[in-house]
C-alpha cells in the first residue's frame, strides 16, 4: 500500500519543479523585456564598430627643408541623429556658432530621418551624418566642451538615473569627431604651380569610408602615391595604426622661388602682359631652383584663381624666336662650317630667299658671326643654316630636346612642335633656325641654354631631390641625369664668348648686364602666331641667360607673354631687365663670388656685396 | 463497473501531455527550419534531406514507438528491465570502440549507415526503467544500506561509461534523475543527504581537478569541455609564468570559447517581447550564433530571438504542462513501479529542460544536452517520445 511519505515527497518535487520554472521565466523576463530606457545605447555598445582612419599625407619640402605643403590634423565632426532624440534644438543652438553653420542647416542635419528597413519593414533611424569637415582641433575642443555643458530639457521635474545615463551617452556619443587632415600651404601662392593642389575624396575601405586628400595637379599629383598615407582602422579593442605618407623634397629653393615670384609680380605690374614665367636652373645638374608663373593662385583655395592655374613655364608653347639661334650657330660651329670670326653679308636688312623676303630689325652689312649672335641678325643666322642643310638642322633641334617632353615630373607639360623635314617648305630652312615654324616651352629653352652653359651636356630637369619618411630617413634619392651630349666643350666656350657679347653695350641684351657678374644670354622676340597668321602687336618677349658666364651657377629664362606695347615688346627691353633683377638677388642670396672687375679699380666688388660674399679664393679674372 | 469501464475507455490517454507534445513538436519543426535556413539554402539540399523534414520523420517514428509502449503494460516492460539495462551498458561500451565522433572530438555515436545512434540517450531510458524496477521493492527493504548501495551502483556504471565518451552533460543528468527516483521511492533521508553531499563533493572535486590539477592528473576531458567550464566559472588558466604571447593566446582561446555563450545571450536578449519574427533572427541568420549548434543545443536561443519573451514562455509552459501532468500521473499510478517510472520520466525531462535552457541563458555551463523534442536529433526525439509513451502507459494502466 502507498504510504503517506512518498506523497509528501511528490509534493516537494512538484514545488521544486515549480520553483525552477518560475526562476527560468523570471530570468527570461529580465533578459528579454527591457525595463530600462537605455536600450539603444547599451545595444550600440555591443555592436563592434569599425572605423577607417585616414593616413596623414606627406609634406612637400624645398631643398633646405622649408615646408611648402603639409597636412594639418583636424577633426571631422559627425553626429548620430538616432541618439540625439529630442535634444536636437539645444544641440543645434550651441554648436551652430562654433561650427560656423546656420542653425537651421545644422538642425536639419541632426534631426533623425526615419526610413523603412527593406528586410523586415521596421522603421530605422539614420545614425551617422557628417556635420562639418576639416574642423580645427581647438574648435573641436570647444565643441566637446559645449556638448558636456549642454542643458537638457527634462520631461519631468525629477531626473531618473536611467535618464541621466541616456543623457551622458547623448553628451559623449551623439556628436563625435574622427581624424581628418587639412592640406595647408604655409607660404600661400609660393611655388603654387610646382606644388599643385589637392582635393578631398572619399574611398570605401573594408572598414568603412575614409576621407583622404588626392593630388589633382603639380607635385601633389605626380607624387600622389608617395605622398598618400596608408589608412588604418580601429575596431573595438584594437586596430591598425594609419601610416604617414612620404615627404617629397624638391630641388626648389624657397628663397629663390620667392625672389623669382617677387620679380615676376613686379613685371606683371610694369608691362601688364597676359602672363609671365621664369625658371631658374642649375646648369650642371639640371636642378630646378625656381619655377614660377604669373598670374598665379593660392593652392589653399585653388578655386579662387582659376585663370592662374596654368603653369606657363612648361605648358606655354610659343615660337622661341631669336633665342633659338643659339642652337643653329652652335651646330654650325660644331660641324666646322664656320667660325665666329668668319663674316657673312647681312644684306642690309633684306634678303630674298625661297620666294620671300627675310628682314632684320636693324639693317647690317658684313658681320662676323660673333656679331650676328650679338646683334641677333636673322639673315646671318639663316644663311648659316642654309649651309648646314635641313636634315642636319632637324636632327640637332631634336637633339637639343625640342619636340619632345623633357620629362619633368609635372603634369601638363607640352612637347612642342618641330615638323620633320619632309613637311618643310622652301622657306623653312631660313625660318626654323631663327625660331619660327617651331614651338617650344620655356623649360625646353632653358635646358638647351643650360647645355651650352655646362659645356655641352643636355641635362634632364630635376625637380624632386628625394623621398623621405616622416623620420627623415631617405627612401629614394633621384640623381641628376644627363640626356645626351649636344656640343663639344670648345664650341660651348666659343658660344659663351659670343653670348657674353650679346649682354653688353653693343648687344641686344644690354639691359641684362649685371654689376659684378658677367652674363651670357640671348634675347628673343617672337610675333605671336595665332590662328594661322602672325598677329601684329602681340609678341612673346624672352631672355635666357646664365651667370657667372664662365662658371655658370644659375641659368634663368624669363618669358613675357603679350607685354603692353606702349612699354615695350622686345626681349631686350622687357625680359632682360627682369632677368637682371632676378639674377642680382639670386647672386646675393647664393653668395656667388663676383667675376667681373668693378668700375672702381682695386675693390673688385661693390661694397654692398662685400658684406655678403663668403671669403673664397679671388675670382679668376681671365679673358677680356 | 459499467461506469468505470466507460470512464476507463474515456481516459486511456492523458490529453494534457499530448497537447504539450504536439505543441513542442510543432515548435521544434518550425524553428529547426528557421535555424538551418542559412546553412541549407546555401547548399541547395533536396527537400527530404532538410533538417526539419528529417526531424518530422523522427517525430513520426517516435510517436509510433510511443504508441507501442503505451499499448504495452509497463509491468510487462519492467520485467525486461535487466535485459534492457545491460543491453544499454553493452552499447555504451561498444561506442567507446566503434563510435564515431562526428568531428566533434567525442565518440558518442554508433554509425548505422543512414542514421547514427547515440547510446547515451538510450542508456538514460534503460537506466530509468532499471531503477524504477529495482526501487519498486517493498519500502522496508529500501532502509537497507545494501539496496541503496546497489541502486548507487546501477547509477554509477552508466555514469562512468558516459563520462568516458566523454559526454559530461548526459552523464551528469543521471545523478539528479537517480536521486529523484530514490527520493520518490522512499529511500531514507539520511542516505539521500549523504548521497547529495557525495555528489556535491564529486562535482567539486571534478571542477578542482579540471581547473587546477596538473595536466597528467586531470580526468580526460576534451579541451573544449574544459574551456566551457572555465567560461562558465569565469576562470582563465593563464600560468603566472606565461609570456605575453602565451597569455594572449590563452585569453584569445578563452574569448573564443565564451563566444557562443555570449552570442546566445545576445540572441535571447535581443528578442524582446514578441521577437524579430520567424526566420528574421539576425543572430541566427548571420551566423553570430554558431551554425553548428543553432539547430540543436542552442535552438532555444533561436526561438527566443525570433519569438521573444512570448515564445520562450510558451515553450516553458508546454514543458510544465507535460511535467506537472507527469507528476499527477505518478500520483495516480496503481503501484510503486508506475509511480517511479513516471517520476523518473519527469525528472529526466526536467533535467534536460533545465540544463539546456539554463545554458542558453547563461545559468548553467554549456554541456551538450539537447532540449527534448525541440533540438534536432533522432535518438533524443525517439527516447523522449518512448519516455512519454511510458508515462502514458502508466496512466492507461492506473487502475487494476
Amino acid at each position: 500500500m502507498l504510504s503517506v511519505v512518498p506523497y509528501r515527497r511528490m509534493a516537494v518535487m512538484a514545488s521544486a519543479v515549480t520553483l525552477a520554472f518560475v526562476g527560468l521565466v523570471g530570468w527570461l523576463a529580465h533578459l528579454q523585456l527591457h525595463f530600462s530606457d537605455d536600450g539603444p545605447v547599451s545595444e550600440r555598445s555591443t555592436v563592434s564598430s569599425r572605423t577607417a582612419r585616414p593616413g596623414r599625407r606627406g609634406a612637400i619640402l624645398d631643398c633646405r627643408g622649408t615646408v611648402l605643403a603639409m597636412s594639418v590634423p583636424t577633426k571631422m565632426v559627425c553626429a548620430d541623429p538616432s541618439l540625439i532624440f529630442t535634444q536636437h534644438v539645444a544641440i543645434a543652438k550651441s554648436l551652430a556658432p562654433l561650427l560656423q553653420m546656420k542653425e537651421s542647416d545644422l538642425l536639419s542635419l541632426i534631426s533623425p530621418r526615419v526610413r523603412t528597413n527593406a528586410v523586415d519593414g521596421r522603421l530605422i533611424t539614420n545614425s551617422y551624418v557628417v556635420l562639418k569637415r576639416k574642423v580645427p582641433i581647438d574648435t573641436w575642443q570647444q565643441v566637446t566642451q559645449a556638448m558636456a555643458r549642454l542643458e537638457m530639457k527634462s520631461p519631468g521635474r525629477r531626473i531618473r538615473a536611467s535618464q541621466k545615463l541616456a543623457w551622458d551617452a547623448l553628451r559623449y556619443r551623439s556628436v563625435f569627431g574622427s581624424d581628418d587632415y587639412l592640406r595647408h600651404y604655409p607660404s600661400g601662392t609660393l611655388a603654387a604651380h610646382v606644388l599643385g593642389y589637392v582635393s578631398s575624396a572619399e574611398t570605401n575601405t573594408d572598414y568603412g569610408p575614409v576621407f583622404e586628400d588626392r593630388g589633382l595637379t603639380g607635385i601633389e599629383l605626380t607624387c600622389d602615391r608617395a605622398l598618400a598615407g596608408v589608412h588604418g582602422w580601429a575596431v573595438a579593442g584594437g586596430g591598425v595604426e594609419p601610416k604617414e605618407g612620404l615627404n617629397v623634397v624638391l630641388t626648389v629653393d624657397a628663397t629663390i622661388q620667392a625672389i623669382v615670384e617677387d620679380e615676376l609680380a613686379a613685371a606683371m605690374k610694369k608691362y601688364s602682359p597676359a602672363g609671365v614665367c621664369a625658371i631658374a636652373v642649375r646648369p650642371f645638374t639640371g636642378d630646378i631652383l625656381a619655377m614660377a608663373s604669373a598670374p598665379t593662385f593660392d593652392p589653399n583655395s585653388p578655386a579662387s584663381g582659376v585663370e592662374g592655374w596654368r603653369n606657363r613655364a612648361i605648358s606655354d608653347l610659343t615660337e622661341p624666336g631669336s633665342t633659338f639661334k643659339i642652337v643653329t650657330i652652335t651646330t654650325c660651329l660644331e660641324e666646322g662650317i664656320l667660325t665666329l670670326e668668319d663674316t657673312v653679308d647681312c644684306e642690309n636688312g633684306r634678303w630674298w630667299y625661297g620666294g620671300a623676303w627675310l628682314h632684320d630689325v636693324h639693317p647690317y652689312g658684313v658681320l662676323p658671326y660673333e656679331k650676328v649672335i650679338c646683334k641677333s641678325s636673322n639673315i646671318g643666322t639663316a644663311k648659316a643654316a642654309v649651309r648646314l642643310g635641313p636634315g642636319r638642322l632637324y636632327q640637332v633641334v631634336r637633339n637639343f630636346g625640342f619636340g619632345q617632353r623633357t620629362g619633368i615630373p609635372l603634369p601638363t607639360e607640352a612637347a612642342g612642335v618641330i615638323r620633320p623635314t619632309n613637311q618643310w617648305s622652301k622657306l623653312s630652312i631660313t625660318r626654323v633656325p631663327i625660331g619660327q615654324e617651331v614651338s617650344a616651352t620655356p623649360l625646353q629653352m632653358v635646358m638647351a641654354m643650360s647645355a651650352i652653359a655646362n659645356g655641352g651636356t643636355l641635362m634632364s630637369p630635376r625637380l624632386i631631390d628625394r623621398l623621405e619618411d616622416s623620420g627623415g630617413r631617405v627612401i629614394v634619392q633621384y640623381p641628376a641625369s644627363a640626356v645626351r651630349r649636344v656640343a663639344s666643350e670648345r664650341v660651348c666656350r666659343e658660344m659663351v664668348r659670343a653670348l657674353k657679347k650679346a649682354v653688353s653695350r653693343e648687344g641686344t641684351a644690354s639691359a641684362a648686364e649685371m654689376e659684378s657678374y658677367t652674363v651670357a644670354g640671348k634675347t628673343g622676340t617672337a610675333q605671336k602666331f595665332v590662328d594661322g597668321t602672325y598677329k601684329s602687336g602681340k609678341y612673346y618677349a624672352s631672355f635666357i641667360g646664365f651667370f657667372p658666364a664662365d662658371r655658370p651657377a644659375v641659368c634663368i629664362v624669363v618669358g613675357i607673354d603679350e607685354p603692353d606695347r606702349r612699354v615695350g615688346y622686345m626681349g631686350g627691353t622687357v625680359a632682360a631687365p627682369v632677368f637682371k633683377a632676378i639674377a642680382e638677388r639670386i647672386a646675393a642670396y647664393l653668395h656667388l663670388p663676383p667675376d667681373k672687375p668693378s668700375d672702381v679699380p682695386g675693390t673688385g666688388q661693390t661694397p654692398a656685396l662685400a658684406a655678403r660674399v663668403r671669403v673664397e679664393p679671388a675670382p679668376k679674372v681671365s679673358r677680356q | 463497473m459499467v461506469g468505470t469501464a466507460v470512464n476507463q475507455r474515456e481516459q486511456r490517454v492523458d490529453w494534457a501531455v499530448v497537447i504539450g507534445l504536439i505543441g513542442l513538436m510543432a515548435l521544434g519543426a518550425v524553428f529547426i527550419a528557421s535555424a538551418s535556413l542559412a546553412k541549407e539554402s546555401a547548399n541547395r539540399i533536396a527537400w527530404y534531406r532538410l533538417e526539419h523534414v528529417k526531424q518530422i520523420i523522427w517525430y513520426a517514428l517516435g510517436i509510433a514507438m510511443a504508441v507501442a509502449v503505451w499499448l504495452t503494460d509497463y509491468r510487462r516492460l519492467a520485467r525486461w528491465s535487466v535485459v534492457i539495462y545491460w543491453f544499454s551498458i553493452v552499447l555504451l561500451v561498444a561506442v567507446l570502440f566503434v563510435g564515431t565522433s562526428h568531428g566533434w572530438g567525442a565518440r558518442r555515436w554508433i554509425d548505422f549507415g543512414p542514421f547514427q545512434f547515440q547510446p547515451s540517450e538510450f542508456a538514460k531510458l534503460a537506466f530509468l526503467i532499471m531503477m524504477a524496477n529495482y526501487l519498486s521493492r517493498p519500502e522496508a527493504e529500501l532502509q537497507r544500506p545494501g539496496v541503496f548501495a546497489a541502486a548507487m551502483g546501477m547509477t554509477l556504471l552508466p555514469f562512468v561509461l558516459i563520462i568516458k565518451e566523454p559526454d559530461l552533460g548526459s552523464a551528469l543528468v543521471l545523478l539528479p534523475t537517480g536521486i529523484a527516483m530514490m527520493f520518490a521511492a522512499g529511500v531514507p533521508t539520511r542516505f539521500l543527504l549523504r548521497l547529495a553531499g557525495g555528489v556535491g563533493l564529486v562535482i567539486a572535486l571534478i571542477l578542482v581537478d579540471v581547473f587546477f590539477a596538473p595536466p597528467q592528473w586531470r580526468i580526460p576531458l576534451e579541451s573544449y569541455q574544459r574551456k566551457r567550464l572555465m567560461v562558465y566559472f569565469g576562470v582563465n588558466s593563464v600560468p603566472k609564468t606565461a609570456s605575453t604571447e602565451e597569455r594572449q593566446r590563452v585569453l584569445k582561446e578563452f574569448r573564443d570559447a565564451a563566444h557562443s555563450v555570449q552570442q546566445a545571450l545576445i540572441s535571447v536578449g535581443s528578442g524582446g517581447m514578441i521577437g524579430k519574427g520567424w526566420r528574421k533572427g539576425t543572430q541566427n541568420a548571420l551566423g553570430y550564433l554558431p551554425r553548428a549548434v543553432a539547430h540543436n543545443d542552442f535552438i532555444f536561443s533561436v526561438i527566443a530571438e525570433e519569438s521573444g519573451f512570448v515564445g520562450s514562455v510558451t515553450v516553458i509552459t508546454l514543458y510544465s504542462l507535460i511535467l506537472f501532468s507527469g507528476l499527477r500521473i505518478a500520483g495516480q499510478a496503481r503501484d510503486r513501479l508506475g509511480r517511479l517510472l513516471a517520476v523518473g520520466v519527469v525528472s529526466l525531462l526536467f533535467c534536460h529542460v533545465g540544463i539546456n535552457i539554463g545554458m542558453n541563458i547563461r545559468l548553467t555551463p554549456v554541456t551538450g544536452i539537447p532540449l527534448p523534442l525541440l533540438s534536432y536529433g533522432g535518438t533524443s526525439v525517439l527516447c523522449t517520445l518512448i519516455a512519454i509513451g511510458l508515462l502514458q502507459s502508466v496512466f492507461r494502466h492506473r487502475r487494476a
